[in-house]
């Protein structure tokens, strides 16, 4: 038999149910739209996590307190409750190589009451010059701290960009005067909006000098962490392998009680829940596509069924068993395929109208389209060649007399 | 050109077993136009559904021009089925949603006729089938009975077959109907010299033949030649 001949008689009888053939596409247009979505959300959400953990500033490693448990992650280490990290601390990482920043940082959350008497709770952090380099920030309006002036304890304020809108509205901040538990602070700057980097959005903060912060503010000598920028990404492992060991030693421990962090550590983290999460998305998402493929089986089916007789006589006037079973697997399998290309551009219609209206990052990888595609014809093949195999062994006798 | 030896066809349900033929031993000219009559019951269409090939023997032979084909693959029966054999049913078969000419087509796409030449022949055929080619492109619910089993006779001479197998042809139509089946099966019997194998319960019908073949019980019990031959169609009718 000839595939134009195949074809052609494939698309007849499809064609001669168009509204149960319709209905059995729409569940595989579903299925596959739902899979594109929930795919192309979670690879969405990768991507963006991705950059604001890169916005924060590349080849960055994070010291911080006390042990992270293996396998209980980063999420749940229980930091800033040791107190481990001193300025000792810093000033021994300072004799590594390959060093170009080093940003200890000291957090509380204070109320913060401005001038125009609007007041926030909201998170300070104490730290040095280098914070600005290690974190990638830059100023939006006015200056950055001196050297000069962290050491000799000067009460001034950076504010990130939400905060300042929220403590001043349109009012321009320099120079004004904000109250941080009694002391007076002068705003120097205002950072640049970086936006939510997935965990920590610095746009909520104010930022004053770690010396401050400590004396004054916390009353502690000790820091909640020390980010280190490194010169190049293939010497983060030297670096930190070198912290780790020298910490140890000045701590005069015999196991480290505190913990470096890469980004790569943070990113991977990060991903591994968002990976979950789009599993299990795409798991839901990959039942309807289970239960359209059902639907294509049962339509087969019953259209088997129905067309006993006709099948009948296709043999006797010829055709073979192949033929039949070649011809019932092409009707599944364009079910599949039109519901699958559908499918996909809904699915793309479905992530476009997520980013445009719901806000949420979605990317659209060509590997999720050619899974689709591919996983679509294959529950095309695997659903209908049962209904095929059935009606290839029909024998033609019974078929005939079949009423 | 048919040859049946010692056919016999055993079905087996459970333990129970039915014997629809036994020991048939049958031969059948090329060119010849038989009968084969008998009771309902009697197993002759167990027997035209053996020599059709839709079914193989329990035992015995069957020779199609000399070759055994009692032992033959499902998918060599379906090519000697849609190359040698053509078809006429009772109940007619022709597929409903497809149009007279698409339905007189269906055996050709399985003998890969070449495309540009199926239209040309299918309309061939429904005139040696006395269609009224006004009809072609109408589906089978606009026609007939009698214009129906045309369209299936059409679609039996496709691919030009050696064999018609008419199964209680005229049995879904009145008499005048009924003639002109049978008036195309004689003039396809002399002007093709098609082998015409028809089954029937009516002796009037079975008149139509040169030969009768009476079954009963699954056995041949008397094979005779029609003395009054019913003739519907005269070898000078187009001249």
């Amino acid at each position: 038999m000839r595939i134009n001949d195949l074809v052609q008689e494939s698309i007849d009888s499809l064609k001669s149910n168009k509204l149960r053939t319709g209905l059995t596409i729409l569940g595989i247009i579903i299925g596959i739209a739902a899979v594109i979505s929930m795919i192309s959300l979670g690879e969405g959400s990768k991507v963006s996590i991705q950059k604001s953990i890169e916005s924060l500033g590349s080849n960055n490693l994070i010291v911080f307190p006390g042990i992270v448990q293996p396998g209980r992650g980063f999420v749940s280490s229980g930091r800033g409750e040791a107190q481990v990290l001193k300025k000792d601390d810093v000033e021994e990482i300072k004799k590594i190589d390959n060093i170009v920043a080093i940003s200890p940082e000291v957090q509380r959350r204070f109320q913060v009451i401005a001038e125009t008497g609007n007041n926030r709770n909201t998170t300070i952090l104490g730290v040095n010059i280098d914070f600005f380099t290690v974190r990638n920030m830059e100023i939006e309006n006015g200056n950055l701290f001196t050297d000069e002036q962290i050491r000799s304890y000067s009460k001034l304020a950076i504010l990130g960009n939400q905060i300042a809108k929220d403590l001043f509205g349109d009012i321009d901040p320099i120079g004004k005067k904000i109250k941080i538990r009694n002391l007076t602070f002068i705003v120097i700057g205002v950072l640049k909006a970086k936006g939510s980097t997935g965990f920590v959005s610095y746009d909520d903060f104010v930022i004053i000098p770690y010396t401050v912060m400590q004396k004054q503010l916390a009353g502690t000598e000790y820091f909640n962490s020390i980010a280190v920028k490194v010169d190049s990404k293939d010497n983060i492992e030297k670096v930190r392998e070198e912290i780790i060991n020298r910490l140890t030693v000045l701590h005069k421990v015999d196991e480290p009680d505190f913990t470096v962090f890469s980004q790569e550590d943070i990113l991977s983290t990060l991903t591994s829940v968002i990976n979950t999460f789009t599993i299990f998305l795409s798991f839901i998402a990959g039942v309807s596509l289970l239960v359209g493929g059902i639907g294509i089986m049962n339509m087969m089916l019953t259209s088997v069924t129905e067309r006993t007789r006709e099948i009948g006589l296709r043999k006797a006037v010829g055709a073979k068993n192949q033929d039949i079973l070649n011809q019932i697997l092409l009707e599944s399998i364009f079910i599949t395929l039109f519901g699958g290309i559908l499918g996909i551009l809904l699915g793309l219609l479905i992530s476009y109208g997520f980013s445009k209206f719901a806000n949420i990052t979605t990317y659209i990888s060509i590997k999720a389209i050619l899974i689709s595609v591919i996983v679509s014809t294959a529950i095309g093949l695997i659903f209908g060649y049962y209904p095929a195999k059935r009606a290839s062994n029909l024998d033609p006798i019974i078929a005939l007399r079949y009423e | 050109m048919i040859e049946l030896q010692n056919i016999s066809k055993i079905y087996k349900n459970g333990e129970v077993e039915t014997v629809a033929l036994k020991n048939i031993n049958l031969k059948i000219n090329k060119g010849e136009f038989i009968s084969i009559m008998g009771p309902s019951g009697s197993g002759k269409s167990t027997l035209m559904h053996i020599i059709g090939l839709l079914d193989r023997p329990t035992s015995g032979k069957y020779l199609l021009n000399g070759q055994d084909v009692s032992k033959l693959k499902d998918e060599e029966l379906a090519k000697l089925r849609n190359k040698k054999i053509g078809f006429v049913f009772q109940a007619f078969f022709l597929l409903p949603r497809k149009n007279v000419l698409e339905n007189v087509i269906l055996p050709s796409i399985y003998s890969d006729l070449n495309s540009s030449l199926r239209k040309e022949k299918a309309i061939e055929c429904l005139k040696d089938s006395a269609f009224p080619l006004d009809f072609i492109y109408h589906y089978p619910n606009q026609l007939s009975g009698g214009m129906m089993q045309r369209v299936a006779i059409a679609r039996a001479l496709m691919n030009d077959p050696e064999i018609i197998l008419a199964d209680e042809p005229t049995g879904n139509l009145d008499t005048k109907t009924g003639e002109i089946v049978l008036h195309t099966f004689q003039k396809l019997n002399i002007e093709k010299g098609i082998t015409v194998v028809l089954i029937t319960h009516e002796e009037y019908v079975a008149e139509h033949a040169e030969k009768i073949i009476r079954i009963r019980d699954g056995e041949i019990i008397d094979e005779e030649k029609v003395k009054n031959r019913k003739i519907l169609y005269h070898n000078n009718e187009n001249k």
